[in-house]
């Protein structure tokens, strides 16, 4: 079982565009966050999806992206950030050091 | 006449679903909000009577898997409430529930009675 992540956390959703029934936007993939909160555990809505039970359950996050790193044009203020749920099999722990902005809010 | 949306869904980015809009810019918001019609209503009243509030045939996340498999020109072209009912149609066929000919041969019954009976 993989070592929950808790928040503060900086991870990286996974780079990859699977065919079928996925629930991580794209605009997120491959993007630095950092974990915000433990959401609980849910059915997994990838195996839903398809008529199975979805067991067993998959731990779910919020995310936060800073939006200047989800979008190459943003002109908002630096701090602003955007939440994202997203399940734990999509997660990696980032191997960068840096901090991200968000953490700090 | 049909909107033409094909800016909104066409893959500008390589592996981008299209049903997966975030971020793209989708233009003017409609914000004249207008009565919904009975069969829309219907639309609804059926999804709930087969999903998790009824007979839980089918669950939210199969209803969204197969708006994802109707392809983007399907996709474009029906507004949501159709969206809900092809969708069903789908999982209804894909599980056995329903015969796809029997459902094409009601629905040319029901056309031929309306056209005759005006209901």
């Amino acid at each position: 079982m993989t070592e929950p992540f808790a928040p503060g956390d900086v991870v990286r959703v996974a780079a990859v565009n699977p065919p079928g029934h996925r629930r991580t936007p794209f605009y997120i993939r491959g993007k630095q966050g950092v974990i915000e909160r433990v959401c609980g555990e849910f059915s997994n809505p990838e195996e839903l999806g398809y008529g199975f039970d979805g067991l067993p359950k998959k731990r779910l996050y919020r995310v936060r992206f800073r939006q200047k790193d989800l979008w190459a044009d943003y002109d908002g203020a630096a701090g602003d950030t955007v939440d994202v749920d997203v399940y734990e099999h999509w997660l990696s722990r980032s191997t960068s050091t840096a901090r991200s902005e968000a953490r700090r809010r | 006449m049909e909107p033409d949306n094909s800016h909104l869904t066409s893959a500008k980015e390589p592996g981008r679903g299209y049903h997966d809009l975030g971020g793209l810019d989708g233009g003017p918001i409609e914000t004249h909000v207008t009565q919904a019609k009975p069969w829309e209503k219907l639309a609804v009243v059926v999804g709930n009577a087969l999903g998790a509030k009824g007979a839980k045939l089918v669950c939210t996340d199969e209803v969204r898997r197969t708006r994802e498999e109707m392809g983007a020109d399907l996709y474009n072209r029906l507004g949501y409430f159709e969206k809900g009912i092809e969708s069903l149609r789908r999982l209804m066929v894909e599980k056995g529930l329903i015969d796809p000919q029997e459902l094409e041969r009601r629905m040319a019954e029901t056309a031929e009675r309306i056209a005759k009976e005006g209901r």
